[in-house]
């Protein structure tokens, strides 16, 4: 997919990334010598462009989270590369790391929780600017700096909101703090792990919305996580499903929210609460032949993950891994399912129907 | 819709006493009918929860359940009112009668205990005069309805998944046959393709069993999804409520209107959302006349100074209410009866 795009606008690149994380090991382990791992995330490829928003979509524990932190370089991937404008990176800490964070910065989902709250507005956007060397010579141009930095996330006049405490902003103007916070290292990348989950629903869109106009006026990268398939097709241009710690759809938003390819994300899809049907006990659009949980991690199954739930299961899932295979029917849509193999014959009547 | 199970009458709940108390229900009126499905819808801090728990007397301190009445109609005797009820009348009403799922209910479980022990403690306490083999026949029953193998009755919850855990949360609401179940966002912590299952199975359980249902959440397209009728609560008042359909169709109240809005939808053309702009209201300095004025992109002069009523809009269906005084009233109505 990558060769399609010009380079430079290819900013940053988890290519086929790994993290396993070692789990405690119990005595009948021990005695038989066995080192088991969780399996968050299994050869996941995520690239990021200037100026658009890649979102990451998947359940709870589905291992998009750990893609963030893989990206974002707090943990080293057990396996596969990160890549900065081609560029390999492998930082721990110290200067490089600080360089590293300076361009690829994060956002948390819990603003409540990621400003301290005995400091003011000022002093945590102060610190990010003097951390980052963008905070200009003498306090004039730091006044200017901060200043820019509120009126960028729409919180104006910037006197007001310059000396309050978290405690004294609703939820998104602090979720606004939090963004302009990343934005004063002046970054390239931007990863949102749930960056609207715990705000107010009458205020997410104004968060995603700035969001947005940032992407556009900044150029940046954004990997926007979350789990609400319809908040993807709004906001991102493109999306990649994961479920169980692996990549299973990708493509652009539109056709992944109304083309699903991946039985997996047909059934996410039909699962999402959809006001227009009205019917109170409707039954799930599509069927889930198992019990609607996720397999184990520690031991995940053979073949595909989603294979024991799979409504369209044939025999080869449950032993042969599905590569990305293309869905065939928009450039750049692919499914890592067996139902878009092409060169078997017969197994593919009928796949590329259903809208979920 | 048949007889009504609960009618909540001027409800006003504070937290804190004197001077400094802060009122987070405000004159709540609402009827919920035997049967039937209410989803009540708000942000945080919009009282939805406060009003669920004023209602049934479990509300912790400051919390002070200040004036009304919350009309209790049992299936046969005379209605009661619960706010006037004895201790001891409170609990043969509490969970016998109106069963609770808690906001975070996998949690709710004790971790020590198995569930079966859960299960059978609350079987012992209402109905002291069954047998231990009829106990724990019933709580297999109630397991085996929500989809939970009767087997898993002496796990232990961190045997059993997050799901598992709000079915069995469900199960014990369900365990006494209560006439009213309150669901205080019980799916908000679980996967949308659990949440489905679980809704669904819920849905199909009321159908047999007939009980009412509470249903509070800040997700009003589940609710739309979901519910019978919907009561929108903005600043610990109920500014509009409607049946769900005609509720998603037309929506009276701007606040509604933006928290439709709000909602990207999965299908359809793509549309640019704006979401609604400013922030909840601070319940401790509330805007004078309409709590909602603000952030109201169609305030008149009259919403700054003067509380609209919730009444029946003169301009509009029977069966609906909505405080705003762009849909004027056409009698002041105190509740209401489809």
């Amino acid at each position: 997919m990558t060769e399609t795009e010009p380079r430079s606008d290819v900013v940053l690149t988890a290519e086929a990334v790994t993290r396993h994380f070692p789990v405690r090991r119990g005595l009948a382990q021990l005695l038989r010598r066995q080192r088991p791992v969780v399996h968050a995330v299994d050869d996941v490829t995520v690239t990021l462009r200037r100026g658009r928003v890649t979102a990451l979509v998947g359940e709870s524990g589905s291992g998009k989270s750990t893609v963030a932190r893989l990206l974002a370089q707090l943990q080293p991937p057990t396996s596969g590369r990160i890549l900065l404008h081609g560029e390999p990176v492998a930082v721990r800490s110290g200067r490089p790391f600080r360089a590293y964070v300076r361009r690829v910065q994060m956002i948390f989902q819990d603003p409540f929780a990621s400003l301290n709250p005995v400091h003011t507005v000022r002093y945590h956007l102060t610190r990010a600017l003097r951390i980052h060397g963008t905070a200009g010579r003498g306090p004039a141009e730091r006044a200017a700096a901060l200043h820019r930095l509120l009126e960028r996330v729409a919180l104006t006049p910037p006197q007001r909101y310059l000396d309050a405490f978290p405690h004294e902003l609703s939820g998104g103007q602090r979720q606004r703090v939090a963004i302009a916070r990343a934005l004063g290292a002046d970054p390239e990348v931007l990863l949102a792990d749930e960056p609207v989950s715990m705000l107010d629903v009458s205020i997410r869109l104004g968060v995603l919305n700035l969001l947005r106009e940032l992407t556009e006026r900044l150029h940046l990268a954004v990997l926007y996580i979350t789990h609400d398939i319809a908040s993807a097709r709004y906001f991102a241009d493109e999306t990649l499903v994961m479920y169980a710690g692996r990549s299973v759809e990708g493509g652009d938003s539109e056709t992944v929210t109304q083309r699903p390819a991946h039985p997996y994300t047909r059934l996410l899809v039909g699962s999402a609460p959809d006001p227009d049907r009205i019917t109170g006990a409707a039954p799930p659009a599509v069927p889930d032949r198992g019990d609607g949980e996720p397999p184990s991690l520690i031991r995940p199954p053979a073949g595909c993950r989603f294979h024991p739930r799979c409504p369209a299961v044939m025999p080869r899932c449950a032993t042969d891994l599905p590569p990305r295979l293309d869905v065939g029917d928009k450039p750049g849509h692919w499914a890592a399912c067996w139902l878009y193999d092409r060169h078997p014959a017969g197994s593919i009547a009928g796949a590329g129907k259903g809208d979920g | 819709m048949s007889s009504p199970v609960l009618e909540i009458r001027n409800l006003c709940v504070d937290y804190g006493v004197g001077e400094t108390a802060v009122r987070a229900v405000r004159d709540v009126d609402l009827t919920l009918h035997r049967g039937q499905v209410l989803g009540l819808a708000g942000e945080s801090g919009s009282g939805k929860s406060t009003l669920a728990y004023g209602l049934t007397r479990l509300l912790p301190p400051p919390g002070v359940v200040t004036g009304g009445q919350v009309i209790y109609h049992p299936p046969a005797g005379a209605p009661v009112d619960v706010l006037a009820m004895t201790p001891a009348q409170l609990r043969r009403f509490r969970w016998a009668e109106t069963a609770v799922v808690f906001q975070g209910a996998m949690n709710s479980l004790n971790p020590v205990h198995r569930i079966s022990t859960q299960l059978l403690d609350v079987l012992k306490a209402h109905r002291p005069t069954s047998t231990a083999v009829g106990r724990r026949e019933r709580a297999q029953e109630v397991l085996r309805l929500v989809g939970i193998p009767a087997d898993r009755l002496d796990a232990y919850p961190h045997q059993l998944s997050g799901g598992m855990r709000q079915r069995v949360m469900i199960a014990m609401a369900l365990l006494l046959e209560p006439q009213l179940v309150i669901m205080d966002e019980p799916t908000t912590a679980l996967d949308v393709v659990m949440q489905r299952q679980i809704l669904g199975e819920l849905a199909q359980l009321r159908q047999r069993l007939e009980f009412a249902v509470l249903f509070i959440t800040h997700d009003l397209s589940l609710l739309v999804e979901f519910s019978d009728h919907i009561a929108i609560m903005y600043g610990g008042r109920v500014v509009e409520q409607a049946a769900s359909d005609r509720l998603y169709q037309q929506a009276l109240h701007p606040y509604t209107e933006g928290l439709l809005q709000s909602f990207p939808a999965l299908r359809g053309p793509l549309r640019t959302l704006t979401g609604i702009p400013g922030s909840p209201p601070d319940l401790r300095a509330m805007p004078t006349g309409c709590a909602f004025h603000p952030r109201c992109p169609y305030a008149l002069d009259v919403c700054r100074s003067r509380l609209p009523p919730l009444g029946r809009p003169a301009d509009s269906h029977a069966g609906r209410t909505v405080a705003c005084w762009l849909h004027p009233t056409a009698e002041p109505a105190t509740e209401t009866r489809p």
